[in-house]
């Protein structure tokens, strides 16, 4: 049974020699929700990918209900990752199924439901996600939005305790955001799954955050609630929540 | 430079270790359950059924060609050419049928599984399948494996039969050589066996193909070009290391002839 603690003790990531994290400590309680911000290609992706078993890192511990996941046997570590679901930048959407496929996909392969379970699941998914009205088409005939829903829709199929969502607004309209975010709200509250998310979008942060994380130039920096973030001040921080890159209007008139 | 070597051979070592990690997996997951019927019929057809047109017309114009040729330099060596039924059925069933089946089985079937797993790879599909807890060796490799061992299998006893087939209808239309002639000939110099060893040939050459591209499927980095890389490079290896394999397997075959 998993409740859906977090812990990463003593993380550093490399890769190719480079540091792409510094040595960081994250607890992340059971049902909390957890954003992390900050600048592009600064390893935000990379941390999900640590706490969801896709990438180990080069030392430290990722602690999930206190089983260290990288530790674990492959089968022991195959259970723990059906009881987390994850949403990738780009969808990651198996494209030779269908919409109901993808959610039914992991229905199959994973449980031992019957098919007509099955089926009642994928409806109510393709109800509450609105994509009710296109089962049979395939994801690349429908639009970015519906296949953030889809993605969605997948990763919470197995009813997880742990949700990943790496840049859920990503490309997306203001509109169609604020609905994936109510979306994402409505079905954190329903599961009550701990929820890490990837986000640059500030106004969805803060309607999404508990807690915020600032991960900037190798370093995590645990800024606190959104108000607290609002207020931080730290100066690299402060310049990403208010969109600033540090340059003046003086620096661009010279 | 040395560092630049150093690190290569660093760099290949360690693609050698990995390739026979991906071998290790596939083969202890395709000794333990649970197996996936469906997407294996499903390979099956893809491997078998959908390459057997063009593996057995090409693979029977070769061996047209072959007896043709052997009739021609024998008439003008031996001024006869009776050996050539004995001659080219033993070429075809030892090497023709297997290797060049074997050949255009990868550039097929080997090119169309990097690809896929390739970009399933680039587009995070191969991770959302980890996440799933759904083991992609069990899901992508074993059904592929499974089906190119026992289409390669298959595939070599029939791309034989159809090339001695041709072989006599050439024989006989074109060279002069009665049937019963023909088979007589044949048997002086063939046997049951080389039929059983180039099937033996078929199935390892096909346990090659998708192990190969599914290495480099799963090696794939980045983009369009990682996928076209990917495929080149699977295609590439898989036909050096069948014709490797088939040097070694005929050396080892010969001390039963």
């Amino acid at each position: 049974m998993i409740l859906g603690k977090v812990e990463l003790q003593n993380v550093k990531v490399s890769f190719n020699g480079e540091t792409l994290l510094k040595e960081f400590n994250l607890k992340i309680r059971p049902q909390e929700r957890v954003i992390l911000i900050g600048p592009s290609g600064q390893g935000k992706t990379t941390i999900l990918k640590v706490i969801g078993g896709l990438f180990k890192p080069t030392s430290g511990q990722v602690l999930i209900d206190d089983q260290d996941l990288y530790q674990l046997r492959e089968k022991d570590r195959q259970l723990i990752s059906r009881k987390m679901g994850m949403l990738f930048q780009k969808n990651a959407l198996f494209d030779s199924l269908t919409v109901a496929d993808n959610i039914a996909f992991p229905l199959r392969e994973t449980t031992s439901f019957s098919e007509e379970e099955i089926q009642n699941k994928v409806n109510s998914f393709l109800t509450a996600v609105g994509l009710d009205h296109v089962p049979h088409l395939h994801p690349d005939k429908i639009s970015g939005g519906m296949q953030k829903r889809l993605g969605i829709a997948r990763a919470l199929a197995l009813d997880p305790k742990i949700i990943l969502y790496d840049d859920p607004t990503a490309g997306l309209d203001p509109v169609t955001s604020r609905k994936i975010i109510d979306l994402l709200l409505s079905f954190q509250n329903k599961i009550s799954s701990t929820l890490i998310a990837v986000t640059n979008d500030m106004a969805r942060a803060y309607q999404l955050a508990q807690r915020i994380l600032f991960v900037n130039e190798t370093e995590v920096l645990e800024t606190g609630s959104p108000e607290q973030t609002r207020q931080h001040e730290n100066e690299k921080v402060h310049q990403f929540v208010r969109g600033k890159n540090g340059t003046t209007q003086k620096d661009l008139h010279s | 430079m040395v560092s630049t070597v150093g690190t290569q051979i660093i760099y290949r070592i360690k693609m050698v270790q990995d390739f026979f990690y991906l071998l290790g997996q596939t083969l202890w997951r395709t000794f333990s359950a649970p197996y996936r019927p469906r997407e294996i019929i499903k390979q099956m057809e893809f491997v078998v059924w959908q390459s057997l047109p063009v593996v057995l017309f090409s693979v029977s114009s070769a061996a047209v060609v072959t007896i043709i040729e052997s009739s021609f330099h024998m008439r003008l060596i031996i001024q006869n050419d009776s050996l050539v039924p004995g001659f080219a059925a033993m070429l075809i069933l030892r090497e023709l049928g297997a290797v060049v089946s074997a050949l255009l089985v990868t550039s097929r079937v080997g090119a169309g599984f990097a690809a896929e797993i390739a970009t399933m790879k680039i587009t995070e599909q191969i991770d959302a399948l980890k996440m799933l807890g759904i083991d992609p060796v069990r899901f992508l490799v074993v059904p592929k494996f499974i089906a190119c061992t026992v289409g390669g299998f298959l595939i070599s006893i029939l791309a034989n039969m159809a090339c001695l087939y041709c072989a006599i209808l050439v024989g006989k239309l074109k060279l002069g050589h009665s049937f019963e002639g023909f088979i007589s000939s044949m048997g002086n110099f063939i046997q049951f066996r080389d039929l059983i060893f180039a099937a033996i040939k078929g199935f390892c050459f096909g346990a090659v193909i998708p192990l190969v591209s599914c290495f480099y499927g799963f090696r794939c980095r980045s983009g369009a070009e990682g996928v076209g890389l990917a495929t080149t490079n699977a295609v590439v290896t898989s036909s050096v290391v069948i014709i490797i394999m088939d040097f070694s397997l005929s050396w080892f075959f010969s001390r039963y002839y």
